[in-house]
This record gives C-alpha cells, sequence and structure tokens, in this order.
C-alpha cells in the first residue's frame, strides 16, 4: 500500500536518529570529555574513578545496539505482516518504539541526576556566589515564541472543540484531550520554573554555562509545546479527513521531530568547546 | 552583579549579605530602582535557608536600603545611598550611651536602667 511505503523509510529514521546518531554524539562527547579532562588535572568533574564512567558508557551503548536491533525486527515484522495482509499499520508502533528508544536516555538522565546530587555532597568549598539580578522567562526565552506556544495552545482548544462537538461529558474524548494537553502545559511550566529558580544542579558550573543550559531547556520545552499542540491538530485533522492510512508515519515523524529539538538543541547549545571547564579544576 | 558569601566566616551569612548589599549601593554597583532578585532566587543560588535571606531583607528594608513592591518584587530604596551610610547599630550604642551617661549623673542605678529598658522594648 502506498501509505504503508511511506512509513518504512520514516521508521528507519527513526531508528536512526534515536538510538545510533544522538546516541553516538552523546557517546562521543563523554569520551571527549574523559580523554580531554582528566581527573588528575580536573578532579571536581569527577565523582567516581574515569574507569566508572566508561563501564556506564558502555552499557549505554549496548542498551541502544539492541534498540537498533530491536527497530528493525519490528520493521521486518510490518513488512512481513504488510505484504500477507495489506492492512494498516497502527500508530501505535512508532510511539511505542520511541518509548523503547527513549529508555536509555532516561536512564541516562536520571544518572546524571544522581551524579550531579553526588557532586553537591561532595562540594567542600566554603564560598558561594550569586548574581543580584533577578532571572525573569524573558531572559531565556523570546515573548514572540512564548505567545506563539500559547495561540497554539488556544487553537488546538478551539479546534477540539469543534472537532468533538462541544461534548463535554467527563469521560468523552473532548475532555481527555484538554486535560492532557493542559497536564503536559503545566508540566513543563513545573520544569520551568525549577530551571529558572531551583537549585543550581552543578555547584561547579560557570554562570555562563548555566545560563546557555536553561536557555537550551526552557527554549526547547516551549517548541515542545508549540508542536505537541500543532500534532495533535494535525492528528486530528488527520482522523476527520480519512487520511488515517498516514498516521504511523506522521507518529513517527512527531517524535523525531520533538528529538531534534530537545536533545538536539541541548546538544547544540552545550558546545563542549566553549564550555568552561576550569572551574572543575583543583 | 555578583555576591560572594562565605559560610564559615565567623559573620553570620545574613550580616554578610547586608554588608555586601550596602557596599554594591554605596558603591554605585546598585543603583536606586534596580530590582533584586527574589528571595528565593538568592537562596537557591547560594544554597542557604530561604529565611536566612528573608532575615537579610528584612534589616535591608527596616534600614530603608531596599523595598518590596508586593508582587512586583524587591527594589533599591531611592534613598538607598544615604541609607547605607547609616549604621544602625553605632547609633543606637551612641544615643543609648548619652541617656545611659545623662541617668546615672542624677543617680539611676545599672538594674533600674536595665529594668527600665526591658520594659520600654517590651512596650514597643
Amino acid at each position: 500500500m502506498y501509505s504503508n511505503l511511506i512509513f518504512y523509510p520514516i521508521f528507519i529514521a527513526q531508528i536512526w536518529l534515536i538510538s545510533i546518531y544522538y546516541p553516538s554524539i552523546i557517546s562521543s562527547r563523554v569520551k571527549h570529555v574523559l580523554q580531554n579532562y582528566p581527573a588528575d588535572e580536573y578532579p571536581k568533574l569527577y565523582t567516581h574513578t574515569p574507569d566508572y564512567f566508561v563501564k556506564r558508557l558502555a552499557i549505554f551503548q549496548f542498551v541502544n545496539g539492541v534498540n537498533s536491533v530491536l527497530g528493525l525486527a519490528i520493521l521486518l515484522a510490518v513488512a512481513y505482516w504488510d505484504s500477507q495482509t495489506e492492512g494498516k499499520i497502527s500508530e501505535a508502533i512508532p510511539m511505542a518504539y520511541y518509548i523503547i528508544q527513549m529508555l536509555p536516555i532516561a536512564l541516562l538522565e536520571l544518572f546524571t541526576f544522581k551524579e550531579l546530587k553526588l557532586m553537591r555532597e561532595q562540594n567542600d568549598a566554603s564560598k558561594r556566589s550569586a548574581t543580584l539580578t533577578p532571572r525573569k522567562l524573558t531572559d531565556y526565552v523570546s515573548v514572540s515564541l512564548l505567545a506563539s506556544a500559547f495561540i497554539c495552545y488556544l487553537i488546538f482548544v478551539v479546534f477540539v472543540m469543534f472537532v468533538y462537538n462541544f461534548d463535554f461529558a467527563i469521560d468523552g474524548k473532548l475532555v481527555m484531550n484538554l486535560v492532557s494537553m493542559t497536564v503536559m502545559n503545566l508540566f513543563f511550566a513545573g520544569i520551568i520554573y525549577w530551571n529558572l529558580y531551583g537549585r543550581k544542579s552543578d555547584p561547579h558550573q560557570a554562570a555562563e554555562d548555566r545560563y546557555k543550559q536553561v536557555k537550551a531547556a526552557i527554549t526547547g520545552l516551549v517548541i515542545v509545546s508549540i508542536v505537541s499542540s500543532l500534532f495533535l491538530v494535525a492528528m486530528l485533522a488527520i482522523q476527520n479527513y480519512d487520511l488515517r492510512l498516514l498516521l504511523p508515519s506522521f507518529s513517527s515523524l512527531f517524535v523525531q521531530l520533538g528529538v531534534i529539538l530537545t536533545i538536539g538543541r541541548a546538544i547544540k547549545a552545550m558546545d563542549l568547546k566553549s564550555t568552561n571547564f576550569d572551574v572543575y579544576r583543583k | 552583579m555578583n555576591i560572594e558569601i562565605d559560610i564559615e566566616d565567623s559573620l553570620p551569612v545574613f550580616a554578610q549579605l547586608i554588608e555586601q548589599i550596602k557596599s554594591a549601593v554605596l558603591n554605585n554597583q546598585l543603583k536606586a530602582g534596580d530590582p533584586l532578585p527574589s528571595i528565593r532566587q538568592l537562596a537557591n543560588d547560594l544554597e542557604v535557608n530561604n529565611k536566612t535571606v528573608a532575615k537579610a531583607f528584612k534589616f535591608l528594608e527596616r534600614d530603608g536600603v531596599i523595598e518590596t513592591k508586593g508582587y512586583r518584587g524587591t527594589y533599591i530604596h531611592p534613598d538607598a545611598k544615604i541609607n547605607s551610610g547609616i549604621d544602625i547599630n553605632a547609633l543606637i550604642h551612641t544615643r543609648l550611651q548619652a541617656v545611659v551617661k545623662e541617668l546615672k549623673a542624677v543617680g539611676a542605678t545599672d538594674s533600674e536602667l536595665r529594668i527600665a529598658f526591658k520594659n520600654i522594648v517590651n512596650d514597643n
């Protein structure tokens, strides 16, 4: 089927992007840090011995390798099923696989969180500094981007109300869509607040690096909010205009775009060459 | 501008904050109307308790160095430069010394002065 044929290259791109490309970039960044900023010169960077990080990195690479193979297996299974039945590929396939693909990234985040907590506990510096300038959301993200996120959310609300004929039944699809999108945006708002006013996760991090990191995180979340609103509007439109066969391809493209806008942007923003590693020296 | 505290210093953290903010005002690093970070932001950045920063802000507000404008935040007071130069502790010391000297001259005892001082502080 034509729409199924579109799905295959898009799904291959999903496998490559999330389980091969970005993990390899992350791995090469970790290796670069381990090689260029050794523990004897930059002791504050290491909460454990370098070997400990090398082993964790090997696990990360292995899990991503397994995920790549799993992705290809899913692709072959779908192709076989498609050749036999010529039915519609479920849009749940790219979504479910995306969740599996994100597991090593989520574990990496958890690992980083724990390591930074340990770094804070090991920090015995008695001197602490802070800026006397208040941080504002608009220092990190433009007003136009924030307004766009709000407008896209409103478009979504209005669109979903029309699609479901203003049926506000408590267990209906309209309420479910509105609640899920609102909860997601509130969750993002919480993360943004934590980034802006929460404790410094890395006690040694230079102020300019912290600014770059917070800016990348906040801008990424605002963009994901915009994309999510537009994606759900497009999904509903596709369902309404009987283009359901494109849903799996569309779902896969959506998750890839989400990863590019969050992980991709964060990697680009936190360029290692411009990061100040002197703060981790003895 | 940045502020730096030393948690191992003999001077309490809130007093270090007061001293540095007043010094920044006197050195024109902070000017009248300049916004200050929220208590939470400053406390999190310095990794100290919110109450410590709140205490410093309370004293700075009392001394007329900063002013709180409700939800809009905290700002440097229009008369901050003049007020930062006033040492409240030195002022109290000088005024009380003069009063105590005068009362002792008319025969007031130390215990009478202590009781009277305690009562006046409690009444106010």
